[in-house]
């Protein structure tokens, strides 16, 4: 089948199978491996991107029923010069990834429900969390992460990054740059 | 990846989906996909023909009817459970659509795919049944309506498509409650209630065979009160094979379950009503 798509803000044409997967598209069709596929049957969400502006699974989607769409996966994400998006940054900040293999797809889902309260008060820490069902960490935990949104969507209520208060682990690595944490998975194999 | 083969089309409209469903042996409705595609994956589902009715707009929206609410089949679970004619007239459907899955499932995932999947142990069918509501179904003969109740345990024929969901407006005095399996999250049990002037309505799934009304427990706890002892009760008197046992639970302890969600449920529902 003949079909496009657009890919962070690029138009694609390309032929697929009917049985193709959205993040067989992405990764293998157009070389954007930021995307990981972990589960493959719609639990993990390491797949997750956003289509028409809405987090889905990309494992859990036909290329052909995708098609005509817009597409954003984690390398439409970081800027042209390859910085971090607020999100991202505050992640990073608050050591929130970890082994990195889920990062994307947290961003991905994260980065819709940051978007949704962006015009009332910062999601509770219970909202944030009961949004992140559709994302599995095998490492260690959620706190990290937890506090990397609640991070970024302080800073972008004050315009600046601020302390989380109340959150005693944030102290310990305020003030104190982590050395080499990235939050950008784009384009690395986990 | 999909190792099965099937074809693909995108109809442009009802009718066109409802010939190609017809036309085809072995064809399947396509909507939102999160059962479908897993299960054509997994080889639980077998399809030849997927015909996509994901982009058909004649099947969207969320409308104020006569007596109640009609949902559009294509009406996103993220959708449903945040709008707020929803929210206000039908709580446990708004509810019971936010159980489902996880934010993603819920961005893509539809009202009627939830409804016809209800094999699954979705949490919308429980929800639809206490409401009492109707569900509305395209076909090659023209369009029927069928109760949620009956529709839990037939299901759509396969040449038809889901259309709506159309439930009586209810207020506040309706509610959902569900204790979800951690790894699935599908309902190890889940209940909706409704409290009508005829009493209350009371249905279940997950604990049982497939989603249904419990016109027993209704009748003992017709009048109320609703305490959580006189609820149990009522739930202890159920013949024991209703409840199917699985997943480490056994019949007692789902029945129980049930018995709790259902007290919960019913006193949320009796307080939005005082």
């Amino acid at each position: 089948m003949d079909l496009s798509l657009n890919v962070n803000g690029r138009p694609e044409q390309f032929s697929a199978e009917p049985n193709e997967l959205l993040v067989e598209r992405l990764r293998d069709g157009l070389g954007l491996t930021g995307t990981k596929v972990g589960c493959d049957t719609g639990q993990c969400g390491t797949c997750v991107v956003r289509l028409d502006g809405r987090s889905v699974k990309s494992c859990l989607i036909l290329t052909a029923s995708a098609a005509g769409s817009r597409v954003t996966t984690i390398e439409g994400v970081t800027t042209r010069g390859g910085e971090l998006s607020g999100l991202q940054e505050a992640l990073r900040q608050e050591h929130g990834t970890q082994c990195g293999f889920c990062t994307p797809g947290m961003v991905m889902a994260l980065g819709e429900l940051v978007e949704n309260t962006a015009d009332r008060e910062a999601p509770t820490e219970p909202e944030i969390r009961e949004w992140l069902t559709g994302n599995l960490c095998r490492c260690t935990g959620y706190h990290s992460v937890v506090r990397g949104v609640q991070r970024a969507c302080s800073a972008a209520r004050t315009g600046i990054p601020e302390e989380i208060s109340g959150s005693a682990a944030v102290s310990a690595s305020a003030g104190s740059e982590p050395a080499s944490v990235s939050a950008s998975a784009s384009g690395q194999e986990g | 990846m999909i190792l099965a083969e099937f074809d693909y089309v995108r109809p442009v409209g009802l009718e066109e989906a409802l010939t190609l469903l017809s036309g085809t042996r072995g064809s399947r409705v396509l909507a939102g996909g999160q059962s479908l595609l897993p299960g054509l994956r997994t080889g639980e589902d077998t399809a030849r023909l997927l015909v996509d009715v994901r982009h058909l707009e004649e099947l969207r929206g969320i409308d104020r009817t006569a007596d109640g609410i009609r949902i559009g089949a294509l009406t996103t679970l993220a959708e449903l459970a945040d709008h707020p004619v929803v929210l206000a007239e039908a709580p446990e459907v708004a509810a019971a659509a936010r159980a489902n899955g996880d934010p993603q499932v819920r961005n893509l995932g539809t009202a009627g795919g939830n409804l016809a999947a209800a094999g699954r142990a979705t949490d919308l069918p429980v929800a639809a049944i206490a409401a009492d509501a109707e569900v509305e179904l395209a076909g090659p003969g023209g369009r029927w309506t069928v109760p949620a109740e009956e529709f839990a345990v037939s299901g759509a024929p396969a040449a038809a498509v889901v259309t709506a969901l159309l439930v009586p407006a209810a207020g506040r005095a309706a509610a959902f409650e569900k204790t979800a399996d951690r790894a699935t999250r599908y309902p190890v049990c889940a209940t909706a209630v409704r409290i009508t002037p005829g009493g209350p309505r009371i249905a279940v799934t997950g604990a049982t065979a497939h989603p249904l009304r419990l016109r027993g427990v209704e009748e003992r706890l017709r009048g109320g009160p609703y305490t959580t002892e006189a609820v149990l009760a009522a739930f202890r008197a159920e013949p024991r094979e209703l409840f199917v046992p699985g997943r480490g639970t056994s019949a007692e302890y789902l029945g129980h379950l049930a018995g709790v969600l259902a007290a919960r449920a019913l006193q949320r529902a009796d307080q939005a009503l005082a």
